[in-house]
């Protein structure tokens, strides 16, 4: 089963969903694509041996679409079991574009883990920003338009940093094979950047926050499982170890979280938290001790579970009441119980409860900071995760648990069976992490022996939850919450929203002012020659007017004297 | 909010600050090996997640002064 590329499957499933069906039963074709493709691309990747490989010449290049190792299979399984829990969130959902673009963009990032060379990594990478920024579109609103365009912007832009990268290095090694590299390698720098950018890294995150939440309840789950979590694939194979990524990653954990604590809409707050936990990655990354590179990946794979539970219990609530603003939510619990479990065990997750993924994965990457004695790295990390309990867990917890029940005309139902099948599947993976994480560390790329139950793990970890919950309750009765008004605050895009078009506006201006100046000078000095010509050229000119024989014959005789002095003196 | 409601609350609230406090002074209990020396100090955990929650509110609060964006700056 070599010779078919992982996720090929998926790509051509989303290719059928666009066929035009004309009978009732086969218009639900896409549907059930959304579920089997994903079963079938498992089953197909489980038939894979580890360390299989293919290799390929193309265009003299020695290419390879498949490659079989710990590191590819771990994320291979990650993104089908995610894909499976989407589809099932999905199934209900009838627009067949939205199906074969996730099938697709799913399929693309399947692909792209399992690619040996930079090459065939280009060509995975690029499909998944072409794909999934139809997702985005998909809401079909004026803003997710601009935002989508915004997102494929970076998202190309990313591609292109990465196909500049792997042509330096081929210049440079003859090789565009896809392994672990250091920043003084020529090219090294574009391949980081290339990732960093679909990474979310400082400067470059603002298409996260700004695409994601635009999309459908539907989209944006599928959005939030496979572009990142592909940008931390490449950043984990492609540099672990570089000490560069232990700031970026800091700035990535603490920064979002206060856009979160504020922000009025729940889904931009767990897109802000994605954005936060990403930033433990690449801090674990940048560590590069086998323990933090194992919590790096165990954080991705967990992480996709919870992140994706809160993002479906909200698009429930989106679909339901149309909104997902936390000024307009309160005691949901009474009217969708069972979402209301869900979203305990995703805000349980994300907050690192015990016995939750969070808490399985969180702690490798704490102990990985403590063991490599970066004192201040883990201070900070701890920060962040005080940060994330407050701003996603308490958060989105709320909207379902405190409050008066919305007083509404609409009438909230529990959505259908198979979309909380959907979410079962997500946050059956969120507790059995939790509960049994040995499952998941068996499956990282590096041995580790580490104990996670210990009573020591637990009870700190439980210190630090009960009192940040203790200092919530207080601040929250004194009414000093940041979002206790609904506000926002501005991001890096202010600098292409806001300055770059206010400078171009300035600069322009100024800069056509003194055009026109210009021209109307030129305008001035040509009018006189014209002027001039014409005074010479009319009746009464000197050119214009007609002349008498003698005059004539004076200049001739002029003229002649003129040559004769100069043939004689030149000669 | 009626009455009892209120007394739940209250008592709720009893009993997670007697759980907070007990959780905080369980290092006597602890056999801790901290890592760091950051994580040494007795009731680590407990004072950390404290002072960062609020921390976290302020350096928000802070940050709203700072940078007010609009729902209109959107578009």
């Amino acid at each position: 089963m070599t010779s078919l590329p992982p996720g090929l499957l998926m790509i051509l499933a989303g290719l059928a969903c666009l066929l035009p069906l004309k009978s009732k039963r086969a218009r639900q074709l896409p549907q059930w694509l959304l579920l089997l493709a994903p079963l079938l691309s498992l089953l197909h990747i489980l038939t894979l041996p580890l360390g299989a490989e293919v290799t390929r010449t193309f265009l003299g290049m020695q290419t390879m679409p498949l490659r079989v190792d710990a590191l590819s299979r771990l994320w291979g399984l990650l993104f089908h079991f995610a894909a499976i829990a989407a589809g099932l969130f999905s199934f209900t959902l009838t627009d067949r574009r939205q199906h074969a673009a996730a099938l697709a963009y799913a399929g693309a990032a399947i692909g792209a883990v399992y690619a040996g060379d930079l090459l065939t990594l280009f060509l995975y990478w690029e499909l998944t920003g072409v794909t999934s920024v139809f997702l985005v579109w998909a809401a079909g609103t004026r803003r997710s338009v601009a935002s989508g365009l915004r997102y494929l912007l970076f998202q190309v832009g990313s591609g292109v940093l990465l196909l500049a990268g792997a042509l330096m290095q081929f210049s440079d090694t003859g090789s565009i094979a896809f392994n672990a590299t250091v920043l003084t390698i020529p090219g090294a720098p574009f391949l980081l950047l290339g990732f960093g950018i679909k990474c979310g890294f400082p400067l470059f995150h603002t298409w996260l926050q700004d695409a994601y939440p635009e999309s459908t309840p539907t989209g944006t789950v599928w959005l939030s499982i496979f572009t990142t979590k592909l940008a931390i694939y490449a950043l984990l194979r492609g540099f672990p170890g570089e000490s560069l990524l232990i700031p970026i990653g800091l700035v990535m954990a603490v920064y979002p979280l206060f856009h979160a604590l504020i922000a009025d809409d729940l889904r931009r707050v767990v897109i802000y938290n994605l954005h936060n936990q990403l930033g433990f990655m690449v801090v674990a990354i940048g560590i590069g001790t086998p323990l933090a590179l194992n919590g790096a990946a165990a954080h991705a794979f967990g992480g996709i579970f919870y992140i994706a539970l809160l993002l479906m219990v909200l698009g429930v609530v989106r679909q339901q009441l149309g909104t997902s603003r936390a000024s307009a939510l309160s005691g949901l619990i009474a009217r969708l119980p069972r979402t209301a479990i869900y979203c305990a065990i995703g805000a349980a997750s994300i907050s690192a409860v015990p016995l939750f993924c969070g808490f399985a994965s969180k702690a490798l990457i704490l102990s990985a900071a403590a063991e490599a004695h970066l004192e201040r790295t883990w201070i900070l990390l701890l920060f962040a995760s005080v940060g994330t309990v407050l701003s996603s867990g308490v958060r989105v917890a709320s909207a379902f648990y405190l409050g008066e029940a919305p007083d509404t005309a609409a009438v909230l139902e529990e959505p259908p069976r198979v979309t909380r099948l959907g979410m079962g599947v997500a946050a059956g993976f969120c507790v059995l992490i939790g509960v049994f994480p040995f499952l998941l560390y068996r499956l990282l790329p590096f041995e580790m022996h580490y104990r996670l139950f210990t009573l020591e793990h637990l009870v700190t970890q439980l210190q630090l939850l009960t009192w940040v919950l203790l200092a919530y309750i207080a601040v929250r009765a004194a009414g000093l919450l940041p979002h206790s008004r609904p506000a926002a605050l501005w991001d890096t895009d202010w600098f292409y929203r806001c300055a770059f078009p206010e400078a171009i506006r300035v600069i322009g201006g100024a800069a056509w002012s003194r055009w026109v100046r210009a021209l109307g000078a030129l305008r001035r000095v040509m009018l006189f020659v014209a002027e001039r010509v014409r005074t010479l050229h009319d009746a009464e000119g000197v050119f214009g007017r007609t002349w008498t024989t003698g005059t004539m014959v004076l200049f001739a005789a002029i003229f002649l004297c003129l040559y004769l002095l100069v043939y004689t003196f030149w000669s | 909010m009626n009455a009892d409601t209120a007394q739940l609350r209250f008592r709720l609230l009893v009993g997670l600050i007697l759980f907070c406090v007990a959780l905080a002074n369980a290092d006597i209990l602890l056999n801790r090996h901290p890592h760091i020396p950051a994580e040494a100090p007795y009731g680590f955990y407990a004072w950390f997640g404290l002072f960062a929650c609020l921390a976290c509110i302020v350096l928000a609060h802070i940050a709203c002064l700072l940078l007010p964006r609009k729902e209109a700056d959107d578009d």
